[in-house]
């Protein structure tokens, strides 16, 4: 973080220094994105508050178990938000991402430990993000959507058979939980303390993203597709850094996944996982990067809620897709936005009667 | 306004012909640009104008030979002619909605620094450096076509004309040495066709080459040195614009008479 | 030679369901450019209603099979009424995913009517076979093709020669013209969507009595034929169901003297194949581009 990101200073003095400073910039340089001008800090740390409480609204029978899912939903959906959100990329292979980074991990750790087994994890799948979209670069949108089924149920199929990476029937346990120094992340809690911390670093380096030209890039070349390379973007590049990106996160999060359970099987794994996270990403918020946590947790957390009626759950699911894409595009995130959008007039007009 | 002649001219496009289907758009379409000139490209609805821009700027399949000072330019590839310094705008407008106006021509700048996940997460002091620098020169072709104090706000919420002149703060941002515009004028009224045609006068002192497509001979008749006729996908007529008003097969196209 | 012609056989029975759907995809895509991912479920609702109504109320097979063309088909009307019309002004995106919701809502409405357990639909010739060079044939399988090629013909016979196909040709070839030309594409959709649902429906009556009839029946079918849909260029019908054939074939053939545990993998690798090599399909197809 530079210097010029702390002139948001903590101390009122500096504050209003720093409106000052960028008052005369904003003359001299000319006018800030109004992305740029955003306060996000504040919305990160309630944020990462609310997510240390969570577990207090879903430990059950089940115990940590639920928010751990829902954290480890939030990294996969986060890393859904690039491809998806950012850069419009309709990807059904999350599923195969999730589990390459596990078992690449599984696979690497024993040869150097969870933390080498993390950086292998991300660095395969980043990799393997790249790799499918170069490949399939010329492919439109739906054609596209389809292929990353298509991969990823051979991925699934090639996992399944093939023992030596994945163990097979067996698959692979035992394995070793993440450890700084001499403090090891052994336990439920310590499990779902390290996931938090990996959300909020997902979730921040999506809002330093925001506040980047590579976010307006990703942006003006998701919506304006052949004319944005007519203006200079190299839009397969972006679009192969993106999908790259967000299978990063998916690997990582795969990578988490078998260190903090420390056991991994092919039948983790399905197309299911894939249309979840989309659902959660969806129904969270495309517009911001709060959206996949909000989404995964809702979803997470939902089914719990929805025990008695579980027949009806996918209907519930079905349903809030529909209500969202028809009333409330920009997810549950925007909520805030709308209602206040809609009472506002409202209020204005009581005022004056 | 005075031509200054080159050896080679600035654009060359030869035999152009582009297909869809069965239907021939663009017929073996022969154009040439000096360096500097202002050319008008006109014609009836249909006559294949738009289809020859997209075939230059590679947004369409098209057969025949692409030249940029003499370089030769692969077809059918749409980013492939920007390397060249040739930029355009479109018939409809085409700003993305959701950012702002500075956005929207920010994503033309040639300042390539710093701008993906690298400039976002680790180098980020060198990333606002060069930030800075964009923002001056976005905020400097937003104030050419007067757009400067919309900066901020959201494309989406400009009227059509200022959407256009978006377009062109966008790709002067760019800094073209040429630059194709597909009906800049329209939907204009008579006092903004007025600021457009100073604001292209003021690009050609800059140095920068145009190729317009227009329906609105006054406004041909005031900056173009040259105009080339097209209709049915073919070259009927070129020369001055006097040349070309007094031409009666370009009466007879644009009147509708059967050839 | 017997198990040459067995698999032979296997697989244009495959190829003629992956055919049957890869069809209503393709006839939809032409019509309104987009794919109903709730394809591959309304095949497994055709299912579920021709069980109901043969086994269940043991109505007579021809007269069950038309009743479920028409439910399915107002299946996919209803569909094109929530999921499509609404949903016009907004990006193709919007209502690929509003497809998906529609396919989830609908396969846990069939769960809910009859239940996740398997069923069983018995084929109309019980399992009579055909003897032919030492390998047993499935009349099943001959009705299967039989179907399929009634079918195209049929789809053919449509785009050709009728008023509606024509809108839909054009439709396909350059939207925004067609749209111009005052085509009345409301009334189109709701036709087009209802059509492609019912030859959805028609593959699953046809192909339930070789498989068990479960509420995840579609799915794989669908992504089979994605790789037609994907070979053919979401284009031409005579492409696609050559196609359907042809990926069938070259699996059965490669499941039973290759390798079998890949077996589900080659339509897979053909579909990715074609998408790096050809994006556009290997069928020539009409397009147009609007700027």
């Amino acid at each position: 973080m530079s210097a010029t990101d702390q002139t948001q200073g903590e101390s009122l003095a500096g504050r209003l220094a720093a409106t000052a400073t960028a008052n005369v910039r904003d003359k001299i340089i000319g006018p800030r994105p109004v992305v740029y001008r955003r306060r996000q800090r504040e919305f990160w740390l309630l944020g990462a508050v609310l997510l240390f409480a969570l577990p207090l609204l879903t430990t059950g029978i089940y115990g940590l178990g639920v928010a751990r899912n829902a954290m480890l939903l939030s990294i996969l959906a986060l890393g859904f938000y690039f491809q998806f959100a950012l850069s419009g990329q309709f990807s059904l292979a999350t599923g195969a991402f999730y589990a390459t980074g596990a078992f690449t991990s599984a696979w690497v750790s024993p040869h150097g430990g969870p933390a080498v087994g993390f950086v292998a994890a991300v660095a395969v799948t980043a990799l393997l993000g790249a790799l499918v979209k170069l490949l399939l670069s010329r492919s439109p949108l739906i054609q596209f959507g389809i292929a990353t089924l298509s991969f990823s149920e051979l991925v699934f199929l090639v996992y399944r058979n093939w023992t030596q990476f994945t163990g097979g029937n067996l698959g692979r346990f035992g394995l070793q939980s993440f450890k700084v120094g001499g403090y090891s992340f052994n336990t439920s809690t310590r499990h779902y303390m390290l996931l938090v911390g990996f959300v909020l670093i997902g979730v921040y380096l999506l809002i330093l993203f925001e506040r980047s030209p590579a976010q307006r890039d990703q942006i003006f070349t998701r919506d304006m597709g052949a004319v944005a390379k007519t203006t200079g973007l190299h839009t397969r590049r972006l679009q192969i850094v993106a999908f790259a990106l967000g299978g990063a996160y998916m690997g990582a999060a795969g990578s988490l996944f078998a260190h903090t359970g420390n056991f991994v099987h092919p039948s983790s794994f399905s197309t299911e996982i894939s249309l979840e996270v989309m659902i959660m990403v969806l129904i969270g918020g495309i517009r911001s990067p709060w959206g996949p946590v909000v989404g995964a947790i809702v979803l997470t957390v939902l089914p719990e809620w929805l025990r008695p009626i579980a027949h009806y759950q996918d209907l519930v699911y079905a349903g809030g897709i529909l209500v969202v894409i028809l009333l409330l595009p920009g997810g549950i995130v925007s909520l805030p936005t709308v209602v206040r959008a809609r009472v506002e007039p409202l209020l204005a007009k009581r005022r004056k009667t | 306004m005075s031509v200054v002649a080159d050896t080679r001219p600035l654009l060359r496009c030869a035999d152009i012909t582009v297909r869809f289907g069965g239907v021939v758009a663009v017929d073996s379409v022969s154009v040439d640009l000096a360096e500097h000139e202002v050319l008008g490209l006109v014609g009836p609805n249909g006559s294949g104008k738009t289809t020859l821009l997209n075939a230059v700027s590679g947004l369409v399949d098209a057969r025949g030979r692409v030249e940029v000072s003499g370089t030769p330019i692969p077809l059918g590839r749409p980013g492939a002619i920007v390397d060249h310094g040739v930029f355009r705008t479109y018939q409809t407008p085409q700003v993305d909605r959701s950012l702002t106006c500075m956005e929207n021509v920010l994503v033309a700048s040639p300042n390539a620094a710093c701008r993906g996940p690298v400039g976002a997460w680790i180098r980020r002091r060198a990333m606002w450096k060069h930030e800075h620098e964009r923002w001056d020169e976005a905020a400097d072709s937003l104030r050419r076509v007067g757009l400067l104090d919309r900066a901020n706000d959201l494309a989406a919420g400009l009227p059509y004309g200022q959407q256009r002149h978006l377009e062109i703060a966008r790709a002067l941002t760019a800094r073209p040495t040429l630059l194709l515009m597909d009906e800049p004028a329209a939907g204009l009224s008579s006092t903004e066709t007025r600021h457009l045609i100073e604001l292209l006068a003021q690009l050609q002192d800059d140095g920068i080459t145009l190729l317009v497509i227009e329906h609105k001979i006054t406004f041909l008749e005031e900056i173009c040195h040259r105009i080339v006729v097209l209709e049915m996908g073919r070259t009927i007529a070129e020369g001055t614009p006097s040349e070309v008003w007094a031409n009666p097969a370009v009466m007879a196209a644009y009147l509708g008479e059967a050839k | 030679m017997a198990r040459f012609i067995s698999l032979i056989a296997a697989g244009v029975a495959q190829g003629a369901i992956a055919a049957l759907i890869a069809l209503g995809i393709v006839l939809l895509h032409k019509a309104t450019g987009i794919v109903n991912f709730a394809q591959g479920d309304l095949l497994t609702l055709g299912a579920y209603v021709g069980y109901w109504l043969i086994v269940k109320h043991s109505m007579p097979t021809l007269p069950a099979y038309l009743v479920t063309l028409v439910l399915v088909f107002l299946v996919g009307v209803a569909i094109e009424r929530v999921g499509y019309a609404p949903l016009r002004k907004q990006p193709i995106l919007a209502v690929l995913i509003s497809t998906f919701a529609l396919a989830l809502g609908l396969r846990s409405l069939i769960i809910l009517w009859q239940g996740a357990d398997d069923r069983n639909l018995p084929s109309p010739f019980k399992s009579n076979v055909w003897h032919v060079a030492g390998a047993a044939v499935p009349y099943q399988n001959i009705l299967i093709v039989i179907a399929t090629l009634v079918v195209f013909a049929a789809l053919s016979w449509l785009l050709q020669r009728t008023a509606v196909g024509r809108q839909v040709r054009a439709l396909a070839a350059d939207r925004e013209t067609a749209l111009l030309q005052g085509i009345r594409v409301e009334r189109l959709s709701i036709v087009m969507f209802g059509l492609s649902a019912a030859l959805a429906g028609l593959g699953g009556l046809m192909v339930a009595p070789t498989l068990t009839v479960t509420p995840t029946l579609g799915f794989p079918l669908l992504l089979a034929s994605f790789a037609a849909v994907v070979l053919g260029g979401f284009d031409r019908i005579g492409g696609t169901v050559a196609a359907a054939f042809a990926i069938a074939i070259v699996q059965q053939i490669l499941g039973g003297y290759v390798s079998h545990s890949y077996i589900e993998a080659y339509p897979y690798i053909i579909l990715l194949g074609s998408l790096m090599i050809r994006p556009e399909g290997f069928v020539r197809g009409v397009t147009g581009v609007r700027y």
